[in-house]
């Protein structure tokens, strides 16, 4: 700036061991930080002790509420409908084939530790196959009320076994989740016992191998070690059809 | 959409929710539209700054945290800032994810949050009570996104005129908002 500035950017660094205490000084500049008036070196040096300082980033957030109402006046203008295509485009491409996880829409309702766990289970169980396409992918996930439990699904057409990860919930003391196929027309038939680990692989019978597009999953709630008829005996907490990914 | 049903939208958004984001999208493009164009007053380039507002939004929605503050507030920040480093086409000096942690990290106690949306309410009444050229220069420093010395040209007066003006009204307003 040719003319002479009259703010010394200094002062904001020699306040900073006093932070708690707020001039008036602090808060005009807290306000012109805000609306962005300020050259660049003050308004950086207003940044840098944001991040460092806790009551002067409080000033900012103040006068980032108190000003912002300054756009009540401001009418609303309707986007075009290209403008969400082209968003959706730049954030999720919609040219190409989304994720797995993303075509699961898994991420959905699950908290940060979860999503994390979900994540590590995407490297996991997928990483290695992401490059190579292979058979179809059946998935579903199950999700009982409240998220009390949710247990993620994979079966990869052909295979023997079915993947399955509970990212949430457990067995209740004393009792134990069994997995349940189902297939309209014919007797559920148990896919086994779910152990206490997150991760883990239950085979399936040859039998029903083929028409994984038409299975449903469940989960019940059985005696310790399983339903002793065979049968789902205790309540179903969820169930969802397999869908091919 | 009240502003409880926006901050479970950005907590679900935070998740990768795709659905909330197309809700949160439908529900509030418009009115961010509206800050982006009233700083570029181009269409095209307001539409942009809209879009990569959104970018930001869905990248940093964990940032958000629900401290009590209006989450409409940091939508419009956004959208206001994202304008203004295209208005200005320089990269971004301060994103407001850069200090959102921080900001978020020492969010007001619920006392203060009353206070605050008390505040909120009243900013309109102080700004009426305001010199008109002090009130003026504020409001086109915040909706025009111009700096103090294209407000100096804007009033044509000198610089350290526009910043006296301008100082005294935020204390003027602070003032005001704590009475």
């Amino acid at each position: 700036m040719a003319a002479p500035w009259p703010y010394r950017v200094e002062r904001v660094y020699d306040t900073m061991s006093n932070s708690s205490d707020m001039s008036f000084d602090d808060t005009e500049f807290a306000g012109e930080y805000v609306l962005r008036v300020l050259p660049e070196d003050a308004h950086r040096a207003a940044a840098v002790r944001a991040s460092t300082d806790p009551a002067f980033a409080a000033e900012i957030r103040a006068w980032e509420d108190h000003l912002a109402s300054l756009t009540d006046e401001i009418v609303p203008i309707a986007p075009s409908a290209a403008a969400k295509s082209a968003l959706i485009g730049r954030l999720f491409g919609m040219d190409k084939k989304p994720g797995v996880f993303e075509r699961l829409g898994l991420w959905k309702g699950l908290t940060g530790g979860l999503a994390a766990a979900v994540a590590a289970l995407a490297i996991l169980a997928f990483a290695p196959e992401l490059a190579v396409p292979k058979a179809p992918r059946f998935v579903t996930e199950l999700a009982a009320e409240a998220d009390s439990l949710r247990i993620l699904a994979v079966y990869d057409a052909g295979a023997d076994i079915v993947q399955i990860t509970r990212t949430a919930g457990g067995a209740a003391a004393g009792r134990s989740l069994q997995l349940w196929c189902i297939v309209e027309g014919k007797a559920p038939w148990s896919v086994g016992v779910l152990s206490d680990t997150a991760n883990q692989s239950l085979s399936l019978p040859v039998e029903w191998i083929e028409g994984a597009g038409s299975w449903s999953l469940a989960v019940s709630d059985e005696p310790l070690g399983g339903s002793p008829t065979g049968q789902p005996t205790g309540a179903v907490l969820a169930a969802a059809p397999m869908t091919l990914l | 959409m009240t502003r409880q049903e926006i901050e479970t939208l950005i907590s679900s958004i935070a998740l990768g929710d795709r659905k909330a984001f197309n809700t949160l999208y439908d529900a509030t493009s418009a009115k961010l539209l509206g800050v982006c164009l009233r700083i570029l007053h181009d269409r095209a380039a307001a539409e942009d700054a809209m879009q990569d507002t959104f970018i930001k939004i869905w990248k940093h929605a964990d940032r958000f945290a629900v401290n009590g503050y209006s989450p409409m507030t940091w939508l419009i920040t956004i959208a206001r800032n994202t304008s203004i480093d295209r208005l200005r086409a320089s990269k971004p000096a301060a994103d407001i994810a850069d200090y959102t942690d921080t900001i978020a990290a020492s969010g007001p106690s619920p006392e203060a949050t009353v206070i605050a949306t008390a505040e909120a309410r009243r900013i309109t009444k102080c700004f009426g009570e305001l010199e008109p050229t002090r009130s003026a220069a504020i409001k086109s420093a915040y909706l025009d996104g111009l700096p103090y010395a294209d407000l100096a040209k804007k009033f044509n007066v000198p610089l350290n005129t526009m910043r006296t003006w301008l100082r005294r009204g935020l204390i003027a307003l602070r003032e005001c908002m704590t009475q």
